[in-house]
C-alpha cells in the first residue's frame, strides 16, 4: 500500500524547536499545567486525559485512534511554518506587519489554542493569557468580535444610544463594566440589562481591554458616563446628564481594570453620581462611553456643565476619539429614595398623567 | 408615521408616504443567530467537530481533481492561449436616441443580434482556467402523473448512484397537452459539488459510458452557451451503474436521467474542451465562431 | 348496589385505548406490496436514525483535533498557492516565448497562436489510478483514423 504523506523536506528543513524553547519566550505561551502539557504534546498517557476529572469517566474514555501520531507530524509542520514566520519577524520593521506575523507564528500552537479556549479571557490571568502577546490580543479580537462585539452593537442601535448621544460608533476596544461586590451585583454587566438602583449605588469599574497596537506607556484615555434621558420640562424633551467623568486614565493590555484603587482625584472631573430616575420618569439609558486622548487633558470641574452636558461639544473640543461603548438601563424603584439619601439629593419629582384640556 | 420625542406628549411630525427602514448608525455586521442563546452547537461552523452537522470530507484521495490540477488545468491554459487578447464585450443594453418623448423611462434597448444581455469573454490567464463547478443531475419521470410512488424510487435511484441527498421536483404550470397538472411530483434532481461530483463522474466515464453499446459521445451541439453540458442516459444505461447493477432484483424499474455538468468555462467550446479532459467521448459537427 | 350500576354503565362506554411508548398503533400488514416498498425506500432517504453518534472529544484530544485540522489547512494552502504560481510562471514564459517568436518569424508566430477552439484531449488519456493496468502499454498502438 502506498503511503501518502506531507514531503519530509518541508518539515526538516528548519529543524528549530521555536514553540518549545522557552528561553526567551513568554511564558503564557506554555500550558501551565505540566499533565496537561504532556498529554497534549506527548500522547496521552494510560491514566487518560487529565482534564476528565473523574476517574471512571477517564476510563471510559477513549481518544480516537492514531490521533497521537498524527498530531506529532502536524504539530512539525505547523511549528516549521512558525519558524518561518519567526525567520522573516526578524527582518520587518513596520511594526503593524511585525505584530501581525509574531500573531500568525503562533497562531496554530496548540498550547496557544488551549489556553484560550479554556480560560477566562475578561478577568485573565497573565501567566496564562497574556495581552501583551501579539496572538492573545489577534485570538481576543476574534473572540470578541464573534459575541460581545455583535451584541454591544445591537443593543446600542436598538436602545438609540447611538445617535443619541454620539452620532456612530466604530468599536475598537473591548468595554466592560462591573459594580462594587457590595452591590450584591457580581457579575460583569450586558450591554442593554435593566439594573436596580441599588446595584448601580456605586461607581462601576471600568474594563477597557484594548486589542490594537497602541504605547501603553503613553496612551491616555477618558470615559464618561452620560444620560440622555433625564427629563427637561422646560422644553418638554430631555436633556444629558453627566454621571461621572474620568480623564487622563492609564492602562496597560492585561492590568486594565478601572476602579478607585487605579486612579487619583486628579483624574476624577465629575464624581460619580449614582442613577436615580424618578416615578414615572420611564426607564433611563446609562451610556458608557471610553475615549482614547490625542494628549493629557486639562479640565475644571467647575466649568464643566454636568446638568446639561453637550457630550458631542465635549468630544470635539478636547479632540477624543470613541473606541467603545456600553450601556446599561435603570428605572424608578423602592429604593431610589435610600439612594438619594445616602448622596444627599432632594427627593425627586413624581410625574403623573395630566389630561389634556 | 413618526413621532417627535417628547417627555409629557409626542406629536406627529410628519405622515410617512412610504415605509421607512430604520437606519443604522454603524457598519458592525450583527449575525442574529449567533447572539441567541439557543442552540449553543448550532453556531459552529460546519466544519468543526463540535458541531452536529459535521461530516469528515477528505477521507480519501481524490483522484478526479488530482489529475485536472496536474494534467488537464495546465494544457487548458496552453490551449486556450492566444497572444495578446483583449477582454470581447459581449452584447449589452442600448440606450434609446431620445428622439421621442416616449423614450423616457422605457426600458433600455435589447442588444444587437440577442435578447438579453451577453457577459464579456476574457483572455484565459493562470487564475480563470475552466474548472468543473458541479453536476446536476436530474430525473423527471413521465408516468408519475398516473403513479405517484415513481418519484420516489427516482429519489432514490439519484441518491444511490451520487450518495448525496436529492430534492423533489414539481410540475411547474399545467401542461394540457401533457395531461400534467400544476404542483404534481415528477421526479428528483439533486446537486453535487467536490468529492461526490469526482466520485460520481469516475463511475461515469470508467464504468458505466465505454459498456453502453453504441455510444458516441456527448453531442457537440449540447450547450447552454455559457459553460454547461448535457446529456442524457436512458433507463437502460442507467443499469450499467455499479451500485444498480450489483442488486438488480432491488431495481425492478429504472429511471433514466439527464446530467448537466457546469464548469467555470465561458463558452460552450471551452467547456467541451475541459469536460473531454475527463475522458467523455465527444460526437458530432461542432459549431466553431 | 353501586358495582351494579357501574357494570350497567359499563358497555356504553368507549373502549379506552391503553398507549403505550413506541409501541406501534397501527398494524402494518394492511399496505400493498408496492407502498410497502415505498415506505422503505423513503425510510432510506431520510435522515432519522441514520446519524451517527456525535463525537466527545476531551481538552486535549480536541486542541489536537484542531491542530491537525489547522495543519491540513495550511497544507492545502500552501499547495493551492504553489499549483497557482506555477501556473503564473507558465504563462509568463508562454507569453515571452510568443513575443520572441513575434519578432523572430511572423509566419511560425501566426501558426502558433492559432485558435486552438474545438481542440479535444485523446480519449486514450485515463485519470491514473494508483495501480497500473494489467497490460501496461501498447506497443504497436495506432490511433484511429478518421
Amino acid at each position: 500500500m502506498l503511503r501518502r504523506s506531507f514531503h519530509t523536506s518541508v518539515t526538516k528543513k528548519s529543524g528549530a524547536k521555536v514553540w518549545s524553547d522557552f528561553s526567551a519566550r513568554p511564558i503564557a505561551l506554555s500550558i501551565p499545567s505540566e499533565k496537561v502539557k504532556s498529554c497534549v504534546l506527548n500522547g496521552t498517557s494510560a491514566q487518560g486525559p487529565p482534564s476528565l476529572k473523574k476517574r471512571s469517566s477517564r476510563i471510559k474514555y477513549q481518544s480516537p485512534e492514531k490521533i497521537d501520531e498524527v498530531f506529532k507530524t502536524c504539530y512539525d509542520f505547523l511549528e516549521s511554518r512558525g519558524a518561518s514566520k519567526y525567520a522573516k519577524l526578524k527582518d520587518e520593521q513596520n511594526i503593524k506587519k511585525r505584530t501581525q506575523l509574531a500573531a500568525e507564528a503562533e497562531i496554530n500552537n496548540p498550547e496557544v489554542l488551549y489556553n484560550f479556549q479554556y480560560n477566562e479571557k475578561i478577568e485573565n490571568d497573565p501567566r496564562i493569557i497574556d495581552y501583551n502577546v501579539p496572538v492573545y490580543r489577534y485570538l481576543g479580537r476574534k473572540h470578541w468580535e464573534s459575541y460581545g462585539q455583535m451584541l454591544l452593537m445591537q443593543r446600542l442601535e436598538t436602545l438609540a444610544v447611538i445617535p443619541d448621544t454620539m452620532p456612530t460608533l466604530v468599536p475598537r476596544a473591548d468595554i466592560n463594566i462591573k459594580f462594587p461586590f457590595s452591590t450584591g451585583l457580581n457579575k460583569w454587566v450586558e450591554p442593554g440589562e435593566v439594573l436596580s438602583s441599588n446595584a448601580t449605588s456605586l461607581a462601576p469599574a471600568i474594563k477597557i481591554q484594548e486589542y490594537e497596537d497602541v504605547d501603553p506607556t503613553e496612551q491616555l484615555y477618558t470615559a464618561l458616563i452620560v444620560n440622555p434621558d433625564e427629563p427637561d420640562l422646560t422644553t418638554d424633551s430631555f436633556k444629558t446628564t453627566l454621571q461621572y467623568g474620568l480623564v487622563n486614565l492609564k492602562i496597560s493590555y492585561n492590568d486594565n481594570i478601572l476602579d478607585a484603587r487605579k486612579f487619583t482625584d486628579d483624574n476624577v472631573v465629575a464624581e460619580y453620581l449614582p442613577p436615580v430616575p424618578e416615578k414615572n420618569a420611564g426607564t433611563q439609558r446609562f451610556a458608557v462611553w471610553v475615549f482614547r486622548q490625542s494628549g493629557p487633558l486639562k479640565i475644571s470641574q467647575k466649568r464643566l456643565n454636568r446638568d446639561s452636558f453637550d457630550l458631542r461639544r465635549f468630544v470635539h473640543d478636547q479632540a477624543l476619539t470613541p473606541i467603545g461603548a456600553h450601556v446599561w438601563r435603570s428605572q424608578w424603584d423602592s429604593n431610589v429614595n435610600n439612594v438619594r439619601a445616602k448622596y444627599g439629593m432632594p427627593e425627586g419629582r413624581v410625574f403623573h398623567r395630566v389630561r389634556k384640556s | 408615521m413618526r413621532f417627535f420625542r417628547g417627555f409629557s406628549t409626542s406629536q406627529k411630525s410628519c405622515k410617512a408616504a412610504c415605509s421607512l427602514v430604520k437606519p443604522v448608525h454603524h457598519l458592525v455586521k450583527v449575525d442574529k443567530s449567533k447572539l441567541s442563546p439557543r442552540f449553543e452547537e448550532l453556531k459552529y461552523a460546519k466544519n468543526d467537530v463540535r458541531s452536529p452537522g459535521f461530516r469528515p470530507v477528505a477521507t480519501h484521495q481524490d483522484r478526479i481533481s488530482e489529475h485536472y490540477h496536474r494534467t488537464v488545468q495546465p494544457d487548458l491554459l496552453l490551449i486556450n492561449y492566444s497572444h495578446n487578447a483583449q477582454i470581447k464585450k459581449g452584447a449589452k443594453n442600448r440606450e434609446w436616441d431620445y428622439s421621442s418623448p416616449y423614450h423616457l423611462n422605457r426600458q433600455p434597448r435589447k442588444p444587437k443580434g440577442s435578447e438579453v444581455q451577453l457577459p464579456d469573454m476574457k483572455p484565459i490567464k493562470w487564475h480563470n482556467i475552466p474548472e468543473l463547478e458541479s453536476i446536476v443531475v436530474n430525473c423527471y419521470v413521465k408516468e408519475s402523473k398516473e403513479n405517484q410512488l415513481l418519484p420516489v424510487s427516482a429519489a432514490l435511484q439519484l441518491q444511490q448512484l451520487t450518495g448525496c441527498k436529492p430534492q423533489a421536483v414539481y410540475a411547474k404550470t399545467d401542461v394540457p397537452s401533457w395531461k400534467v397538472r400544476r404542483g404534481t411530483h415528477m421526479g428528483a434532481k439533486v446537486e453535487i459539488r467536490g468529492r461526490p461530483m469526482a466520485q460520481f463522474l469516475s463511475t461515469l466515464t470508467e464504468i458505466v459510458l465505454p459498456r453502453i453499446r453504441e455510444y458516441k459521445g456527448i453531442s457537440n451541439k449540447s450547450g447552454n452557451r455559457f459553460g454547461g453540458l448535457s446529456f442524457g442516459l436512458t433507463s437502460e444505461d442507467v443499469k450499467f451503474f455499479p451500485e444498480i447493477e450489483s442488486n438488480q432484483d432491488l431495481w425492478p424499474k429504472t429511471f433514466g436521467m439527464h446530467i448537466n455538468i457546469n464548469s467555470s468555462a465561458q463558452n460552450d467550446i471551452q467547456a467541451r474542451t475541459l469536460v473531454s479532459g475527463f475522458g467523455f467521448p465527444f460526437n458530432g459537427p461542432e459549431k466553431l465562431k | 348496589m353501586i358495582s351494579f350500576r357501574q357494570a350497567a354503565l359499563k358497555p356504553a362506554r368507549q373502549p379506552v385505548l391503553q398507549f403505550a411508548r413506541g409501541k406501534r398503533t397501527k398494524t402494518k400488514g394492511n399496505l400493498t406490496p408496492a407502498v410497502q416498498r415505498v415506505v422503505t425506500q423513503l425510510s432510506v432517504m431520510s435522515a432519522s436514525r441514520k446519524q451517527p453518534k456525535m463525537l466527545k472529544l476531551s481538552r486535549e484530544d480536541f486542541i489536537k483535533h484542531q491542530t491537525i485540522q489547522n495543519c491540513w489547512a495550511v497544507h492545502q494552502k500552501e499547495l493551492r498557492e504553489k499549483r497557482s504560481e506555477q501556473l503564473r510562471l507558465q504563462y509568463k514564459s508562454t507569453e515571452k516565448a510568443m513575443e520572441l517568436l513575434a519578432q523572430l518569424d511572423p509566419t511560425l508566430f501566426e501558426a502558433a497562436n492559432a485558435s486552438e477552439a474545438g481542440k479535444r484531449f485523446p480519449l486514450e488519456l485515463k485519470v491514473p489510478t494508483e495501480y497500473p493496468p494489467n497490460q501496461i502499454w501498447y506497443h504497436n498502438y495506432k490511433p484511429k483514423s478518421e
